[in-house]
C-alpha cells in the first residue's frame, strides 16, 4: 500500500459525524403523498388516453355516417325508399364494415336514427370539447 | 441483522413498508453528509434535498437495475438534484475540471499517522469547506464506498481526473497540515 492509499485509508475511516437528519416518519409521509400523486397522475393520463380515443372513434363514426348519410336521409323522405336502401348501403356498408362497424340501412327508420345519432355525437364532442370546458 | 440491499429493495417492492426504514437507517448518514457538504452546510437546504432524495427513492426504486450496487444509483439521483438545485439558483454545481490537474503526491514523513482524529477531522472540514464541489463530491463518495471508476462515471470524467481530485485532497490537506503546525 502506497502513501496516498495510507492517508486515502486513514481520511475514510474517519468517525463520521452522527448528523440529526429529518425524520423518517416525515419523509415516509411525503412518500404515501407521492405515490399518490403518481397513481393518480397515472390514473388522469390512462382517463385522457380513453377520452381522446373515444373522440377519435366518434369522430371518425361521424365522418363515415357523413359520407353516407345524406343520399340516405333524403331517400327516407321518398317512396323510393326501398330502391335506395337496396342499392346505396350495398356501397356504404362496404365502408362502414372495414372499419369495424355494423349498421343495417334496410329501413328509413334506421336512417332517422343514425341521423340523430350523429347530431348527438356532434352535441358530445362539443359538449366536452377540452377547450370548451377549459373556458 | 445486517440485510443486503438487495434483499431490501426486494422486500420493499414486495410491500414491506419497514424495509425502506432499514434502507433509510443504513444510508442516511451517508446521503446527509453528502448534501451537507455540496450545500456547504446549509441545513435546510440539505434537509429539503435530503428528503426529495428519499421520496424519489421510494418512487423510483423499481429502476434500480444493479440492487447490490445502490448507493451508486442513489448517488447518481443526489447529484441531479443537487445540479438542478443550483441551477434554479443559478449557481454553479460542478468546478473546471482541469483545475485539479495531476497532483504528485509529496512522500515525505508520516504526518498523519501522529495526529488525532478529532484534529484531522477538523483539518479535513476546514479543508474540504474550500474545496471545489468536484473535491468535496470525490471524498464523500470515496467514504460511501464507491470505486474511481464509479465516480469516474458520475463525474463524467476519466478515472485519472477522478484520482487525480482524491490525490489533490490528500496532498493539499497534507500541506496544510504542515503549515499549521510545522514540521511535524
Amino acid at each position: 500500500m502506497d502513501h496516498f492509499e495510507k492517508m486515502e485509508k486513514r481520511l475514510l475511516n474517519l468517525p463520521r459525524q452522527e448528523f440529526r437528519t429529518p425524520d423518517f416518519f416525515d419523509i415516509n409521509f411525503k412518500i404515501q403523498v407521492a405515490k399518490l400523486q403518481q397513481k393518480t397522475r397515472r390514473q388522469t393520463m390512462a382517463l385522457a388516453a380513453a377520452f381522446v380515443l373515444s373522440t377519435l372513434a366518434i369522430v371518425v363514426s361521424i365522418q363515415l355516417a357523413v359520407k353516407t348519410a345524406p343520399a340516405a336521409v333524403m331517400s327516407a323522405d321518398t317512396p323510393q325508399t326501398a330502391a335506395v336502401t337496396a342499392v346505396s348501403p350495398a356501397k356504404s356498408g362496404e365502408n362502414l364494415e372495414s372499419s369495424g362497424f355494423e349498421i343495417s340501412w334496410s329501413k328509413s327508420e334506421d336512417i332517422k336514427n343514425l341521423a340523430q345519432a350523429v347530431t348527438s355525437a356532434q352535441w358530445q364532442i362539443d359538449t366536452f370539447n377540452p377547450i370548451t370546458l377549459q373556458e | 441483522m445486517e440485510y443486503k440491499d438487495s434483499q431490501l429493495i426486494e422486500n420493499y417492492l414486495g410491500g414491506d413498508q419497514h424495509a425502506l426504514e432499514l434502507l433509510f437507517d443504513k444510508y442516511r448518514n451517508v446521503f446527509y453528509s453528502y448534501f451537507n457538504r455540496m450545500m456547504s452546510n446549509n441545513f435546510s437546504d440539505a434537509d429539503d434535498l435530503f428528503q426529495e432524495l428519499w421520496i424519489k427513492i421510494a418512487t423510483s426504486l423499481h429502476q434500480c437495475k444493479d440492487r447490490d450496487n445502490f448507493v451508486y444509483w442513489a448517488f447518481r439521483i443526489a447529484k441531479n438534484l443537487g445540479i438542478d438545485h443550483f441551477r434554479k439558483q443559478k449557481m454553479k454545481f460542478a468546478g473546471n475540471i482541469e483545475d485539479v490537474g495531476n497532483v504528485v503526491l509529496d512522500e515525505s514523513g508520516p504526518v498523519w499517522e501522529s495526529i488525532d482524529n478529532e484534529i484531522l477531522q477538523k483539518h479535513l472540514d476546514d479543508f474540504l469547506s474550500k474545496a471545489n464541489p468536484e473535491l468535496k463530491e470525490v471524498f464523500e463518495m470515496r467514504r460511501a464506498g464507491l470505486s474511481f471508476k464509479e465516480i469516474a462515471e458520475l463525474q463524467n470524467c476519466s478515472i485519472n481526473t477522478a484520482l487525480s481530485r482524491m490525490r489533490y485532497l490528500v496532498n493539499g490537506l497534507k500541506k496544510g497540515l504542515e503549515d499549521y503546525y510545522g514540521s511535524l
